[in-house]
Formats: C-alpha cells, sequence, structure tokens
C-alpha cells in the first residue's frame, strides 16, 4: 500500500514539434474517441445502472498508462482508471502487452473503486508498436456478496462484498478466458446482464482501439504521440497558470461522517490543503482510523474526490488528462479510512467520498469565496426494498438516491433539489415505481426553509414519501448528515442547511426514526425521507428583499423565517416596509 | 389518391420563415417552380408571409385565390420558446407532485460548476396548485378528486391573471377522468381560458416528461393561436384561408386549425422541411443513407436519413433543458457556425467557439464593429469566398479586416496569418467532423456508410473537409440548396400521432383488446384528418408498439401491420430482438418481451408532382466554362489557382476536377483538389472523394 500518492510522473518539456492548430486538432479527435467508446458502452450495455443511470467511464491513455482523454459521466471516475492501470502494470507489464490483450480488474486494494466497478483495459497497436490504452469503468448492478447490489453500510470486510478481481488476463486476440468469465458469472446474482455489460465493456475499448489507429494512420505514430504528450503539458499549464493566480494558502478542515456504519460515534476526514505557487498538496493526516462498516475508501477513490474538488476550484473546463493532476499532491495515511488495511470493507465509499469532496471545498472556501460555495448536500440519502412486481408477482429490488440542496455562493443561490459532487444519477419516477413494485410515491417535494439562509440561500432539500402497498416489505435506507452539527455549513455569515432525516411512519400513526438500518413495513406504512438543504453564503439581512418576497411567494422560505431570520415583514402579500426596516436594522 | 387528388394543375406554396430571409417556393404542374426569397419580419412574420405569396402569384401571372395548399414553416413556436416569450401558464397536479416540474431528473447542468444555475421552471411555484386525487396504474381511482380544492385552486390561478392552465395528474394516461373534470370546472369559471390536459397532450407513463410537455403546449398555445389566427384572417382576406398549413416536428403538416392546440409540436417547424426534402433528394439521387449537414451563422444542424426516410425520436428537449415528449425529427443542433470566432486560450490553444458574432455585430468583414477573426473571415481570406460577389452581391465587406483581425490573432499565437486562417477552418472542421461522428456513433451508425447533403448558407463551403475528414466518400449539394426546407414543405404529407400507453407482458397480452385500443387511436386519427378536409382513401393509418425486455427501462419501437392476434405480436417480438442488436449491439431472444406503448400515425397523403416538374431548373445548356480564376489556399498543398464556376452553367454532363470552386446565389461550394464533381440527372452536383487515397 502507498503511504503517498504522487500523481506527478513526468515533467513537462517545452521543446515541440508541433504547434497550437496541429495539437488543437489530433486532441479534439482524442477526446471525441472518448466520447465514442461512452457511446458503444452506453449502447450495448444491458443493465439500467449502466445505461439509464449512466454510472461509468471511458478514458484514452498513452503507451505509458497516462491519462490522455477521459468522458466521465458521473465525476466519482474521475482520474481514478489510471490507478488501476498502473497498478495492473505490476502484474502484467508494458513489454509483455501483445495486440488483442484485454485486461479486467476491480479489486479495491489493486487500485479499483469498489466491487461493483470493474475496469477492462485492452492496448492499442500499430505495425507493432504500442500508441495507446483503451480503458472503460462501469458500475455493474450486482457482484455478489451478502446483500444485492453488493453494497453496505454494516459490511466488515471485503469478503462481505462480493468478487473481488486482481487484474487478470480477460482475453487475448484469439479468445475470451472463459475460466475467468465462468468464475464471475458463477458468482453474481445477475449472470446474464454482467456478462452482457462486460462485453460492451470490451466492445467500447476495442472500438476506441480502432479510433487510435486511425488517428496514427492519419497522422503518423510521431505525431500521435506528440500530441498526447503536449496535450498533458497543455492541461498541466492551464492548471499550474489559475494555481498562481490564487493566493498561496496553508488551509485545515475537518468533516464527519454520522457514523462508522455499525452504529459506532461519528468518523473525522481531516483535511490539510497547501496551495503554494503553481502546486497543491492535499494531506489527509489526522482522518480517523478505518472504519468497522461499509464506507471506507479505497485510494483510486479518495483521490478522484480529491480531483474534482481541485478542478472544481482551480479550473473547471480544462481538459481531463494526466497533466491536469500533475500539480496536486495527495497524502493518503495508511490504515486510515482514506487508505484503509485489508481487508475493511469499501462498498459504500461514495458516503465518504462525498464527504471528502465537501471538507476540502470547506478548507478553501474562506479564503476562495469567489471560487467556492458554503456546504452542500452531501447525505447520499438512498432506500432499497426488496419488493415483487405489482401485477405479475415477481420480486424485485427497488433502489433510489435522493439529491439535496446546493450551497449559496457569493454570486447566487444554490440549486434546489439536485443530485452533488460526485454523484449525479435519476430520480426514479412516481409513476415507474408504482408500474414496477408494490410500492407508491405519495409525494416528491422541496422542502420549505430547508436551505441555509444567508444575502444568498442555499437550495433546498427533498422530501419523498414511499407507501408501501398489498404485503410486508423488508428492505434498509441509509443517510449521512443527518446529525444537524453535520449538516452543509454557511459561509461568510450565512446559516447552515437543515439535516436529513428519514422515518418509517406505521399505518398507526407511530413513528421510528432512523440514520442507517433494515426494516420491516407492513401495508399502509410510509417511509419519508428528508434530505438537505445548501448552506447560505452572507449575513441573511442583506439578502435582497425582493428575493426573499418571490421565496415567500413561492412557498421556498415560509412567512415566519422572512421575519425571523430575514427581517422581512409581510402583511397580506405585500411589504410591510416600516416595520421591516425596524427588524431589520436589529 | 392522395389529398390533392386528380387535379394534378393545382398549385401548391411553400414558405418558411428564416432568421434573415423568408424563402417561398410556388410549384405548379408543367410550369417551371418559382422560388423567391423576401426580407422576414421578426415584429409580425406574417407580413412576409404575405408579401412573399403575392410576389409568388405575380412572377406566376396568377390570382393569389388560386393557391390550393399553402404550407408554412414557423419559427414562432421555436422563438417563443428561445426568447421565453410565453404565456403565464398555471398548473394544476396532483397532490404532492406540483414540484415534478422544477425537480426534474434531480440531475445538475454541469458536473464540475459550484456557482451552477439550473434555468428556471416555466410555471413558478406560486402558479403550481394541488388537488386530492390519486389514480393508480391500472386506471383505478384511489383518492377521490376533491372539487372544492379544485375549485379553489382554479380561483387563485385567476386572480393571477394566467393566460392557460396545465393540467397534470399521475397516471392520468390509464383514466383522464379527473383531467377531464378539472377542464369542466375552469371552463365554468371561464369560458374563454385555454385548458390543456396531460392526457390529450403527452399520454404516456413517467410523470416529468408528460408534464413538461403539457406545460409548453399551455406556454405556446395562446402565442402560436394568436399568430395564425393573424395569419388565417390575412390569408382568408385573399380568398384561401382554409388552405393554410403548418409544418410540425414529426415532418408533417398539419391544417392551421389543429397547429393552433398542437403548438408544441411545432418548435422544429423550420428545420423539419429541411429534413423531409434532404429524405427526398438522398432517396431519388440512390444514396438513400445519408447525414445531412446544415451550417448556418452561429450553429449547425445534423440530421440522420436512413432508407430514403428522415429519422424520428420519440422525445427531446427544448432549450436543451425542458422535456418534450412528442415524435421529432432526429436533429442535433452544435453551437458552431460561419460566426464563430477563433481565440486563444489560456493553455494556448487555438479554439474557435462556442462564442458567436452572430448577425450583430458578425464577423470582422461586415465592417460593422466586429474585430474578432471568425471562420467566415477565414474563408474570405484563404480565397473560399469572393469578396466581390458575397451573397450574389448584394451585401458588401470588408477583407482587410478579415486581415486584421487574423493578423491580431497569429501574433498571439506566434504564427503566420496563413496558418491562423487555415487553422481556424481545420479546427472548425474537427469539431463538426466529431459531432458528425459523435451523432451517427451514438445511434450505431459509421459516417462511412453515408453519403453527406450540405445545405444553408455555409454548409457547401465545408462539406468536402468535413467528408474528407469523416472518410465518407460521397458530397451532395442540393440544386435548391438555399430554399431547401421551403421546398421539403411542399413534400410532406399531413400527420397526427397518438399514443396510448399499456404496460403488458407479451406473452399474456390480451390481442384483442391491443386491437381495441388500436382501433380506437385510428378512428381518432381518420377523424382528425377528415375534419381537415382529406378524403378517406387518402389516409393511412400506420401502427406501431414500444416494446422492451422486461426489467429494461426504454424501448424500442417496432412497426405492426395489420390486426393484432398473437400471431401479430410475435412477429413484432421477433423484429424487436433485430431492432434491438441492430441499435444496441446484442439481443437477447429467450427474454420475455414487454409492450409500452401503442402508437399510430395517421397519415393524409399529398400526391407528389412529377419530379419532371419539380428539380430541374437550375440544369443550363452552357458550356461548362469558369466565370473565373483566383488564388485560393488549400491545406496540404499551399495556395492555387483555382477556376470559380457558376454553377447555373452546368450542362448534365458536366464533370470537374478539383480544385474548383463553384458559386451560386445563396452558397459557395468548395471542391478540394482530388476531389470531382458532376451534375446527376435531378440537378444535385455529386462530389467524389473515390479518387484520394
Amino acid at each position: 500500500m502507498r503511504k503517498q500518492s504522487q500523481l506527478s510522473i513526468e515533467k513537462p518539456e517545452t521543446e515541440s514539434k508541433i504547434d497550437a492548430i496541429t495539437l488543437e486538432v489530433v486532441y479534439s479527435g482524442l477526446l471525441a474517441a472518448a466520447d465514442e467508446m461512452s457511446g458503444v458502452l452506453g449502447r450495448s450495455a444491458y443493465s439500467p445502472i449502466i445505461r439509464e443511470m449512466i454510472d461509468y467511464s471511458c478514458g484514452i491513455f498513452d503507451n505509458k498508462g497516462n491519462l490522455i482523454a477521459q468522458a466521465e459521466n458521473i465525476p466519482a471516475h474521475l482520474g481514478s482508471m489510471g490507478t488501476a492501470l498502473r497498478d495492473l502494470f505490476n502484474d502484467f507489464p508494458l513489454d509483455t502487452f501483445q495486440p488483442g490483450d484485454a485486461f479486467l480488474v476491480n479489486d479495491p486494494y489493486r487500485g479499483g473503486q469498489h466491487t461493483p466497478d470493474l475496469h477492462v483495459f485492452t492496448p492499442a497497436f500499430l505495425e507493432g508498436q504500442l500508441i495507446g490504452i483503451c480503458g472503460t469503468i462501469a458500475h455493474h448492478a450486482d457482484m455478489g456478496g451478502k446483500n444485492p447490489g453488493t453494497e453496505g453500510f454494516d459490511n466488515k470486510s471485503i469478503f462481505e462484498e462480493g468478487l473481488r478481481i486482481p487484474p487478470v488476463k480477460l482475453a487475448t486476440a484469439e479468445q475470451i478466458n472463459e475460466a475467468v468469465t465462468t468464475i464471475i458469472a458463477g458468482n453474481v446474482r445477475e449472470p446474464r446482464a454482467t456478462m452482457g455489460d462486460l462485453r460492451a465493456q470490451i466492445a467500447a475499448c476495442r472500438y476506441g482501439e480502432g479510433r487510435l489507429k486511425e488517428l496514427a494512420n492519419r497522422y503518423g505514430v510521431d505525431t500521435l504521440l506528440e500530441v498526447m504528450k503536449k496535450s498533458m503539458d497543455y492541461s498541466e499549464l492551464r492548471m499550474r497558470t489559475e494555481l498562481a493566480a490564487m493566493k498561496d494558502t496553508e488551509a485545515t478542515a475537518s468533516g464527519w461522517l454520522d457514523d462508522d456504519g455499525v452504529g459506532g460515534p461519528p468518523v473525522e476526514i481531516r483535511i490539510k490543503v497547501m496551495k503554494r505557487g503553481r502546486d497543491i498538496e492535499v494531506d489527509f493526516t489526522g482522518t480517523g482510523p478505518q472504519m468497522e462498516g461499509g464506507m471506507n475508501v479505497p485510494p483510486a477513490a479518495a483521490t478522484s474526490a480529491v480531483l474534482y474538488a481541485i478542478k472544481c476550484v482551480v479550473d473547471p473546463s480544462t481538459p481531463q488528462n494526466q497533466g491536469c493532476f500533475r500539480p496536486i499532491k495527495v497524502r493518503l495515511p495508511e490504515g486510515s479510512i482514506v487508505n484503509p488495511h485489508f481487508p475493511a470493507a469499501v462498498s459504500l465509499r461514495h458516503l465518504a467520498v462525498q464527504r471528502i469532496a465537501d471538507t476540502i471545498l470547506r478548507a478553501l472556501s474562506e479564503l476562495y469565496p469567489e471560487r467556492t460555495a458554503a456546504g452542500t448536500f452531501v447525505g447520499f440519502s438512498s432506500l432499497a426494498i426488496d419488493s415483487w412486481h405489482p401485477i405479475h408477482g415477481n420480486p424485485r429490488v427497488i433502489q433510489d438516491d435522493l439529491g439535496g440542496g446546493m450551497g449559496a455562493h457569493p454570486n447566487g443561490d444554490g440549486i434546489d433539489a439536485v443530485d452533488t459532487h460526485c454523484g449525479n444519477v435519476a430520480i426514479l419516477p412516481a409513476e415507474v415505481c408504482e408500474l414496477s413494485y408494490q410500492i407508491r410515491v405519495r409525494s416528491t417535494e422541496l422542502i420549505p426553509d430547508s436551505g441555509g439562509p444567508g444575502t444568498w440561500r442555499g437550495g433546498l432539500g427533498i422530501k419523498r414519501e414511499y407507501e408501501i402497498l398489498e404485503q410486508e416489505h423488508q428492505g434498509l435506507v441509509y443517510t449521512e448528515q443527518s446529525n444537524p452539527d453535520f449538516a452543509p455549513w454557511g459561509l461568510k455569515g450565512g446559516k447552515a442547511g437543515s439535516s436529513a432525516k428519514i422515518r418509517h411512519v406505521r399505518k398507526d400513526g407511530q413513528e421510528v426514526e432512523m440514520r442507517k438500518g433494515y426494516f420491516q413495513a407492513q401495508p399502509g406504512d410510509r417511509i419519508i425521507i428528508e434530505t438537505s438543504g445548501g448552506g447560505g453564503y452572507g449575513y441573511p439581512v442583506l439578502r435582497d428583499v425582493q428575493r426573499t418576497i418571490k421565496d415567500v411567494r413561492e412557498g421556498k422560505i415560509s412567512l415566519e423565517a422572512a421575519e425571523k431570520v430575514y427581517g422581512v415583514v409581510i402583511k397580506d402579500g405585500c411589504i410591510d416596509v416600516e416595520a421591516t426596516i425596524l427588524k431589520q436594522s436589529k | 389518391m392522395s389529398v390533392t387528388g386528380n387535379v394534378l394543375n393545382k398549385v401548391r406554396v411553400g414558405i418558411d420563415t428564416g432568421g434573415t430571409f423568408t424563402d417561398c417556393v410556388l410549384w405548379q404542374n408543367e410550369k417551371q417552380p418559382i422560388v423567391v426569397k423576401v426580407p422576414s419580419t421578426p415584429q409580425n412574420p406574417a407580413e412576409a408571409i404575405i408579401n412573399g405569396l403575392q410576389r409568388l402569384c405575380d412572377l406566376a401571372g396568377i390570382p393569389v385565390e388560386e393557391v390550393d395548399l399553402l404550407a408554412h414553416g414557423t419559427t414562432v413556436a421555436t422563438n417563443a420558446m428561445l426568447q421565453e416569450q410565453w404565456a403565464k401558464v398555471g398548473l394544476i397536479t396532483t397532490k404532492g407532485f406540483r414540484d415534478t416540474l422544477e425537480i426534474g431528473t434531480q440531475m445538475r447542468p454541469e458536473l464540475y460548476q459550484l456557482q451552477q444555475k439550473k434555468t428556471a421552471p416555466i410555471v413558478p411555484r406560486h402558479l403550481r396548485m394541488e388537488v386530492t386525487e390519486r389514480i393508480d396504474p391500472q386506471g383505478k381511482v384511489v383518492d377521490e378528486l376533491n372539487k372544492e380544492e379544485v375549485y379553489e385552486a382554479l380561483k387563485k390561478l385567476l386572480s393571477e391573471d394566467i393566460e392557460s392552465l396545465a393540467v397534470s395528474f399521475l397516471f392520468s394516461y390509464a383514466n383522464s377522468e379527473h383531467e377531464a373534470l378539472v377542464r369542466e370546472a375552469a371552463a365554468e369559471l371561464d369560458p374563454e381560458l385555454y385548458v390543456c390536459i396531460s392526457s390529450e397532450v403527452s399520454p404516456e407513463f413517467r410523470e416529468y416528461p408528460r408534464t413538461s410537455t403539457t406545460v409548453i403546449n399551455g406556454a405556446l398555445a395562446p402565442v402560436v393561436r394568436r399568430y395564425i389566427r393573424y395569419l388565417r384572417e390575412e390569408l382568408q382576406s385573399r380568398g384561401i384561408g382554409e388552405k393554410l398549413n403548418i409544418m410540425q416536428s414529426n415532418g408533417g403538416i398539419v391544417s392551421g386549425k389543429e397547429a393552433e392546440v398542437s403548438s408544441h409540436n411545432l418548435i422544429l417547424s423550420g428545420p423539419a422541411g429541411g429534413a423531409v426534402a434532404a429524405a427526398e433528394i438522398a432517396r431519388k439521387a440512390n444514396f438513400p443513407n445519408a447525414l445531412t449537414f446544415d451550417m448556418g451563422g452561429t450553429s449547425s444542424d445534423i440530421g440522420i436519413i436512413i432508407d430514403g426516410k428522415p429519422q424520428v425520436v420519440q422525445g427531446t428537449s427544448v432549450n436543451d433543458v425542458y422535456p418534450l415528449q412528442v415524435p421529432t425529427v432526429d436533429i442535433h443542433t452544435i453551437g458552431a457556425g460561419g460566426g464563430s470566432i477563433g481565440w486563444k486560450d489560456k493553455g494556448g490553444a487555438l479554439k474557435v467557439g462556442p462564442k458567436s458574432a452572430g448577425a450583430v455585430p458578425g464577423p470582422a468583414c461586415y465592417g460593422k464593429g466586429g474585430t474578432e477573426p471568425t471562420v467566415t473571415d477565414a474563408n474570405l481570406f484563404l480565397g473560399r469566398l469572393d469578396p466581390e460577389n458575397y451573397l450574389g452581391g448584394e451585401f458588401t465587406v470588408y477583407p482587410e479586416k478579415s486581415y486584421a483581425a487574423l493578423e491580431k490573432l497569429a501574433k498571439e499565437l506566434d504564427l503566420d496569418v496563413e496558418r491562423v486562417a487555415s487553422g481556424i477552418l481545420e479546427v472548425a472542421n474537427a469539431s463538426m467532423a466529431g459531432a458528425l461522428r459523435v451523432v451517427s456513433s451514438r445511434r450505431g451508425y459509421d459516417p462511412r456508410d453515408f453519403a453527406l447533403i450540405a445545405f444553408g448558407g455555409a454548409g457547401p463551403l465545408h462539406a468536402t473537409a468535413l467528408a474528407r475528414e469523416l472518410g465518407i466518400k460521397t458530397v451532395i449539394i442540393p440544386s435548391s440548396a438555399g430554399v431547401l426546407c421551403a421546398q421539403g414543405l411542399l413534400l410532406s404529407d399531413m400527420r397526427h400521432d397518438f399514443t396510448h400507453t399499456e404496460v403488458v407482458a407479451l406473452d399474456i397480452a390480451d390481442s384483442a383488446s391491443l386491437e381495441r385500443s388500436f382501433v380506437e387511436l385510428g378512428e381518432r386519427g381518420a377523424a382528425r384528418l377528415k375534419g381537415e378536409g382529406v378524403p378517406s382513401e387518402c389516409i393511412h393509418l400506420k401502427r406501431s408498439l414500444d416494446l422492451r425486455y422486461k426489467g429494461q427501462e426504454y424501448y424500442l419501437n417496432v412497426p405492426v401491420e395489420g390486426e393484432v392476434t398473437r400471431e401479430l405480436l410475435q412477429e413484432a417480438a421477433g423484429s424487436f430482438h433485430e431492432v434491438h442488436k441492430n441499435t444496441y449491439g446484442h439481443a437477447a431472444e429467450n427474454e420475455p418481451v414487454e409492450v409500452v406503448n401503442l402508437r399510430l400515425s395517421a397519415i393524409g397523403e399529398i400526391e407528389r408532382l412529377d419530379d419532371e416538374q419539380v428539380v430541374k431548373q437550375e440544369v443550363g445548356l452552357n458550356a461548362n466554362t469558369p466565370i473565373n480564376h483566383r488564388s485560393v489556399y488549400f491545406n496540404e498543398y499551399g495556395w492555387m489557382d483555382t477556376p470559380i464556376y457558376h454553377r447555373g452553367g452546368f450542362s448534365l454532363d458536366t464533370e470537374i476536377a478539383g480544385p474548383a470552386i463553384i458559386v451560386q446565389m445563396d452558397t459557395t461550394m468548395i471542391v478540394e483538389p482530388q476531389q470531382t464533381v458532376r451534375v446527376d440527372e435531378q440537378g444535385n452536383l455529386i462530389v467524389s472523394l473515390e479518387g484520394r487515397a
């Protein structure tokens, strides 16, 4: 296990044979190729989680394993494929690669994210010369383990998280390695879908190989390799130029998970960010020791969260490649939740990943308010229930993840009700839910007053009510950010947003509050999830009165909150000017 | 038989409103087609239409009342959406769901922007009311509609002076009773109020796109109605008010009266005409599979034609934000055009667009204050456009201003001016080629299997370079490249689409019940066409099923013919496996298949005019001699002395080897070295790239 993940691999060179135009033309060909790979994978995948929720990414690497172009659909995959690829070189050195090879890995302890995320890599050759590597990562619906879907907050080791695949050769030019596919098919709940999705990943990689060969034929191998090199230098230069324009700082922040997944006390993520000149370092020293439950974060996932946060702050538009990452150094202490010892469980690493991104942004927010925002919902409130088709009666698992409010910032209110940071998946439509499961969605609403008050208001959270129909259901729910102390934080005088909340309301009106847990529900029972609103920015009394009036009219801020928090007194739909001036002057 | 019946000498007019010009075409059998371009009148687009119509009829020497069919492509709906000039809409939903419109999919617009904004919903929250009611997926009432709440909501909305009302209840596609009751109540309180209900506008499952579609209808209807009524009155005073037909996004036309209530079907009214015409041209030129490329000043439209038909998709989005669940000609718009600006970014790379000089100030060479080099400036500097004859000589351009703008950027990039100008074209072409490739590969096609049909002001200037980039072997420039959309209006049938959602496994589906549903949709379709004056013998009803593997979220559309029986359903499942394989790369023949929606298109066939009469107008008999020579820059070759031809001078046996430039009034075409161009029997220019290695 690496104590320190150093992303800088090589120094930029200034000498070059190609000009800005050739670079732009060929590089746009590489970007389009990654995008096309993404199209091929999305079209031919079988599982809804890949095709509809778009939980996959594709990338093109140079012939040394540096990321050159990436089409990532959710930020959780940013830069993460490279970690798995470089680890793979330990078992399969680059000089042993043959045309037609395909490699497979999902092991979180070998550069992977969590077991459902399968990586496939294939090398591209032209006339015997290795010209690049194509890679894909896709979240499979199930990789086996104790829970359907493989993930579990109370998993205590990787051995409860299904099939762990260290780097293996999945195919040669002649054939697929059937020993590997047979073992996989024998260990997962939906073997046919998994095999279909795996074939789609290979198809996308083969497509990418074809495009790389075409580009090499068209512009020459030397030009292609030179463009790959220059594109990294270009992204590095963009990042470093932006960094140089930012004030130097050494900032710290702590973020907390509500618990360790098995009912223990809150877990700390401690971040120190050092920005000096054209470099930036993120140090996790002081972060809590690896936890008993399933939210530990393998290095590849922790690094993605760091890259996401820094990219947001420094330059969101820099093309994604290894060059972007060169100015960034990451220290992940061994044995902590961000670099756990084998065999810690990691399947719900995305809950902690959200909090990592949030904590880095918090460290940077005081110094760079013009580039950041107040705290955002990072609770990842989710539900998974074993249900049945309402007509055919066949068993099926319903899964739903809810978004929340984004943080306010000096240029505007936070967005209401969206999936945040490293995730970006769709909500389950109420009609699809009732057509497919014995569960009725009773409401899906914005929560008034959930957004942290401020000169700019935090985005609102979502409240969704699920009613159980027909027969007893068993399921699990989980959320982070249920502790009000860990709710989305305000910035520069802005107030915190609301905290997340899950309730099981029985038919007789009896209520049980839950944070992470399993439940049994009878027909007529309701599961009610409320997610957090984002944090506010700036002092609430400085909010433009017209905006407060509009929010009150739209029911996003209550009359009481308008008066009490914003000092805006509204009577019969009109502002009471005198009372408002009096209130605000206090 | 068809709508125009056996009277072949009928007079047909197609008028397409564009941003700058309104294109007008008049067809009459055994006569030369007449083409007129009149300046558009954005304040009141109808003015230009009446002007154009009058000029066409004057040129044809006939009175206006002799026009038998007027087909119109309008931008009224498109512009209302783009400029957010829509009506004030109120929305009533099922209790607990007024925020569906605002929450949408809960996905955020940008991945890496902490300070991003999200476009506000069309109906603000205080105009979205909830009432108690609930229907289940089978259409059974779970909670009765609370009428008191309905009146309360209506009174509140009417006191806010809404201009229209949208109603969208959960599962209303399975039982529209509650929505209809709200409409009745609204009519009681305000008989003049426009009311649309989701079970009529978009009877398909998924509450967000259905609600969004209904709201778009409500937002546009008052605007579209005002426009169409005005236009009909103007036409009526000339005796042809009933002859007005409007092009819809699905590539079919509809009577003016019907268009008033299907406003949400008019968003792509303009480009749909181009797609229909391009498909007809592709089919007749024997290139039934083609990509279309329509490049204008600020954006370019890409479309796909398969088997001589424009591809129609079942859903799209408006302004890239609001879902719109209607059949729509599959057109993908990218933000690259002649006005796209070349610039040096922070990392020192040459970028082109997405910023555009637009119409004002326009490219530097327009001399209207633009100082940044655009794609048009690069084309002008490299000799690809003629400064003396820009837009047929009706427009003055200033090459020295292009040079100054290019020189400024060249200094920043430390390159010479030529390299920067050719670089702007290379970079712009690379990004457009990338978009063409992504558009086709995302739909499961390889661009090399297609011809490229180019039109629009700048399409033919870039088409041959794009084809070279993509490995496409043939480029087609239609004879009427400048008025293609107007021409397409005259090639369109009348069309209405109907949907019925019924989610049921194919193997247990009751075929008699599905048949009854299809018959019911067919009766509605036929009735609507008859109401528009289409005789029964011209009415064709086309059925199709949306199918999916059980467990999948989304579906594919499979056409079916004849009465629904067990055998027919089996056949449909067979076709589904095949379509699935073609679209997604694999099929699962042992998996159970599920019906999702029944779809029916009611087509009122419009008789085609004889080919001979409509497309050969530009095939002349003059000698194929260049009108001029000038120095033109070609990448990889440098400056070459290049002959300039006038397209009107070509005869049928013309065959010219590149390099060459071919000009016509509204566009200029480049033939690169090692390419050849010929004229086909339809008058199209066909460029062959086969000669190239």
